[in-house]
């Protein structure tokens, strides 16, 4: 059974245009312990992809289930980062975690909720600003307590919103290699499932084992490509293959045609 | 050398000996004595701080603040002497209004045990009423924000009835309470209670929506969603009211205190201007005043305290 499951999702919204359809028949499915993302140029629908699993927006038809049982608001075995604001700014960075954790394990006591708080704040190289306010951090020291957060409420889905969207080239590409060392460093049994939404190309391939490329509004599957370079994966290698250039061609075509749909995109599913 | 020189000569300084100079002309015949002597200690005091601040105070900004200000209070007082005791300017039939500030400097120092005895008891109908209009329009604040359809609609009332000026329920509030006492805790009460309750709404519908969205994804709900979540988030905004619902409360402190009380710097000012005594009413005013300045700075400071978390 797969992890997650998503049946002929529509999400429409109401916009002083009328109606604005964000998704439309959307349908896929995720295994446990996968890593997928989903591409698409902003306002495509991406982000209410995701807010549909996150059980924060509700989807005018169709639906997410979850270990077969439908999403009907937000739970515990889902973590979220998001672009901005994950933080509560009014939260020193440890106290966020700890309030993370407490609110995944309600039993666990303040003492143990604080001491996980640290080791997560170490893992994400944080220690000597647990008590510092998410202003006093850089974009993506703040990014780094959000993913510390995440990991620390022990879920099994994590569903990532253009997490290094803010965050300059160089940030970027070390936050990439610590989320995937984070993420392969759990035991292939404990492994957790990932939706990750981007746009950047290079990101998707670099951390996904599946692509999956929504075109345009409306935001439909335009084409999904599986990743099959090894693991552990070092991006100056993995950059030099063939195998590589050929899907990111692949995928710039189909980004930056702006007429992008099913049709368009079939010569191109593999 | 050249430092000390450059601190020294300063406009306020130049305010100060002129402050003293001035005291050499010679009075107009006037209603009430002037006690040239208090204005002199007083501004010999002023100047002590401000020597003080001159040389102590590293900070530019900081320093500037204490020169700044005490040069306006140095131009102040200039103005005020001049005005009244050496040049007459409300004329002989007004005097009795205007007094000098030597003479209410000397009502000042007469009355300081009495003083300290209204401060207290006016902070303490103040923050009486204060508290509980805080106790009680902030948590309704974050009720009628966070439900949009009733806050929509309370929003209205509450924009008509925080019109009304607090005064106009004095008489009511004595009939219906049963103490005198309460009724003028209950003008404190009407005073604050709007802006508090005004900005703690605006300041939920204006909480950024990917924080509350944050929040959801934590599965926080019900009360962890309002006082831990909500209340930091507006809590910006909700000082502002709480400003705002402070000064109003000391501006109706005089007619608070109208209603039966037998002490306090509202009841002093009332009690002296009923009496034609506008020296001792004088001295009251700007009494109220620094206590206002204190207690502003005071909440400025907790201000930035509970807000150290912002930018």
């Amino acid at each position: 059974m797969s992890k997650i499951e998503i049946k002929n999702l529509y999400a429409e919204y109401a916009d002083k245009d009328g109606k604005f359809q964000a998704l439309k028949d959307v349908s896929f499915s995720v295994r446990a312990g996968e890593f997928v993302s989903v591409i698409g140029s902003s306002g495509c629908g991406n982000s209410t992809l995701l807010g549909v699993l996150q059980g924060i927006i509700s989807p005018s038809s169709g639906s997410a289930f979850i270990d077969g049982r439908p999403v009907t608001g937000p739970g515990t075995n889902r973590a979220a980062v998001f672009q901005h604001y994950s933080l509560f700014p009014w939260m020193t960075v440890r106290k966020n975690i700890a309030f993370g954790i407490k609110q995944a394990k309600k039993s666990l006591p303040r003492n143990a909720r604080y001491a996980a708080a640290q080791v997560f704040l170490t893992r994400v190289g944080l220690s000597g600003s647990e008590h510092k306010y998410p202003f006093q951090l850089s974009g993506g020291m703040q990014q780094r307590a959000a993913i510390a957060r995440a990991l620390a409420m022990d879920t099994d889905i994590l569903l990532m919103d253009e997490p290094f969207g803010a965050i300059d080239a160089k940030n970027r590409s070390n936050m990439q290699k610590l989320l995937l060392s984070l993420w392969e460093g759990d035991g292939p049994s404990k492994k957790k499932t990932v939706v990750f939404v981007t746009h950047d190309i290079d990101e998707a391939i670099f951390l996904s084992d599946r692509i999956i490329m929504l075109s345009n509004s409306p935001g439909q599957i335009a084409a999904e490509f599986d990743v099959y370079f090894p693991r552990p994966r070092i991006h100056s290698t993995i950059r030099e293959t063939g195998e590589y250039i050929n899907l990111r061609n692949k995928l710039m075509t189909l980004f930056y045609d702006e007429n992008t749909g099913v049709a368009a995109a079939e010569e191109y599913t593999i | 050398m050249k430092r000390i020189l450059k601190r020294l000569f300063i406009v306020p300084n130049a305010l100060f000996i002129a402050l003293l100079l001035i005291q050499l002309l010679p009075d107009k015949a006037y209603r009430i004595e002037d006690r040239p002597v208090y204005t002199a200690a007083l501004a010999i005091a002023l100047e002590l701080i401000l020597l003080a601040a001159s040389f102590l105070v590293k900070q530019d900004r900081i320093r500037h603040i204490f020169t700044d200000v005490l040069g306006l209070i140095f131009v102040f007082l200039i103005f005020w002497v001049l005005a009244t005791i050496k040049f007459d300017l409300p004329g002989s039939a007004k005097q009795a209004v205007f007094p000098p500030p030597g003479a209410v400097l000397e009502k000042f120092t007469l009355d300081l045990s009495q003083t300290l005895v209204n401060i207290r008891d006016s902070l303490a109908l103040i923050f009486h009423g204060y508290l509980l209009a805080a106790a009680a329009a902030i948590p309704l604040g974050l009720f009628l924000g966070w439900n949009m359809r009733i806050g929509a609609a309370a929003g209205y009332i509450s924009k008509f009835l925080s019109s009304i000026s607090p005064i106009v329920y004095i008489p009511y509030a004595i009939v219906l309470l049963p103490t005198f006492r309460a009724a003028s805790v209950f003008v404190i009460v009407a005073a604050s209670f709007w802006p508090i309750l005004a900005s703690t709404m605006s300041g939920v519908l204006n909480v950024e929506k990917r924080i509350i969205d944050s929040a959801k994804t934590l599965c926080v709900g019900g009360f962890t969603m309002l006082f831990r979540i909500i209340l930091p988030a507006a809590l910006p905004q909700i000082f502002i009211g709480c400003n705002q619902g402070l000064s109003v409360s000391f501006i109706l402190l005089v007619s608070a205190e109208m209603i039966g009380a037998r002490s306090g710097l509202g009841y002093y000012v009332n009690n002296y201007a009923n009496f034609g005594n506008y020296t001792s009413a004088l001295a009251g005013v700007i009494t109220i005043g620094i206590v206002v300045t204190v207690i502003t700075f005071l909440f400025n400071l907790l201000q930035r305290f509970l807000l150290r978390w912002k930018q």
